[in-house]
């Protein structure tokens, strides 16, 4: 039965590929969540910038399954946490721009949450590595 | 779905949450509109408002708020304002309109003018005086202002069916404590805060015209006033009891 599942999966998948395209992005971005909060953190770390920009960054680095809401929203946890802090800056494309910066906490829950993942991703690679 | 018209529907899925926090969170979202390609579909780049809502609101650690205190601070503050000021001012207008209605505050000053040939008879509380067709009747009260505002005095309106025929008369303001002239015809006056007057009726004493009111027992005198817009009849209680009795055999025609 689990050797016929698979191409009728695929046949699937070709006639509904925004399904897949979804699917994928939804797995990808709760596998993200997790991370999310570092990656975010990672980027403002490499100097200032604004949410807009986050996203571009996030999804130049291939994590497009990112949802912008959850960029916004955790960039307001952030805040309200003492990791960031942010100020405003008139935009030429419209409202004014909301400027994040890490704050000494959030570089600590930076390093803190690297090295964590870090060790994550070595456990990771060991489990499913040859 | 315009990008406008998205920022509104997404504050409206977030409601419940701190006026100041939505109020930021869709300024960054308008910010956030504005960056991208003007033909982007915002459902399909952001999902509806009501998903965008949701993952927002789940990334941020923003829970669903009830309550009362929840539904305040979801107001805007200048809305909360505007709407403590407005039932303060309605309550406040409830209240001196109340006051207003209620507001009485002619008193009696203690000094009065009697029918001439009354006395106490026996069987009667207070005075009397015997009815005789022609014979010379007055009666009258002080009355004062003891209120904080003026009044103005509109006319002394008998009941129907009383045994005299008089006009009303009044006095000028009375200030050293007694009762006198000079006495003139009543006219409409201000009563003002510690103003003191003398109100009395002064004629003869006469059959009733037919009516329905009979009684010949006076326990108050009317005044009527108004006060801004208001008129009102205030009873003044008298401090004795004034009756008209008939002599035995003398009676009044009957309607």
């Amino acid at each position: 039965m689990y050797g016929t599942a698979a191409p009728l999966v695929t046949v699937v998948l070709l006639f509904k590929p925004c399904y897949c395209v979804k699917r994928n992005s939804v797995e990808q971005s709760q596998l993200l969540k997790g991370v999310l909060e570092l990656a975010v953190l990672a980027v403002i770390a490499r100097g200032e910038t604004y949410g807009y920009e986050i996203l571009s960054t996030l999804e130049g680095a291939g994590l497009d399954g990112v949802g912008d809401a959850s960029v916004y929203g955790t960039l307001r946890r952030l805040e309200q946490a003492g990791h960031l802090e942010s100020r405003l800056a008139a935009s030429d494309s419209g409202p004014a721009r909301k400027y994040y910066s890490v704050t000494p906490s959030g570089a600590e829950q930076l390093q803190a949450g690297t090295e964590t993942w870090s060790r994550i991703n070595a456990a990771f690679r060991e489990l499913v590595g040859p | 779905m315009t990008r406008d018209q998205y920022v509104r529907d997404v504050g409206h899925w977030l409601h419940d949450i701190p006026w100041s926090t939505r109020r930021d969170l869709l300024a960054e979202l308008r910010g956030h509109l504005a960056e991208l390609p003007a033909d982007t579909d915002l459902e399909t780049r952001l999902g509806s408002p009501e998903e965008y809502a949701a993952e927002l609101r789940s990334a941020a650690g923003l829970e669903r708020r009830r309550g009362p205190v929840a539904f305040l601070q979801a107001r805007r503050p200048r809305n909360l304002v505007l709407a403590l000021v407005t039932l303060a001012v309605i309550g406040l207008a409830i209240g001196a309109v109340a006051w207003i209605q209620s507001y009485q505050p002619i008193a009696f000053a203690g000094g009065g003018l009697d029918p001439v040939g009354a006395g106490v008879r026996a069987g009667l509380q207070g005075e009397s005086v015997v009815f005789h067709v022609g014979r010379p009747f007055q009666f009258g009260i002080t009355i004062e202002n003891k209120g904080r505002f003026p009044v103005r005095v509109l006319d002394a309106p008998l009941p129907d069916g009383v045994p005299f025929s008089a006009r009303l008369m009044m006095s000028d303001p009375l200030t050293d404590g007694g009762v006198h002239g000079p006495y003139v015809r009543f006219r409409p006056f201000d009563l003002r805060p510690g103003e003191v007057r003398l109100l009395f009726y002064k004629g003869v004493l006469a059959c009733p015209a037919p009516g329905p009111n009979a009684s010949v027992g006076f326990i108050d005198f009317p005044v009527r006033y108004s006060f801004l817009w208001r008129t009102k009849t205030a009873y003044i209680p008298l401090d004795e009891e004034l009756a008209i009795v008939s002599p035995k055999g003398v009676r009044c025609p009957t309607p």
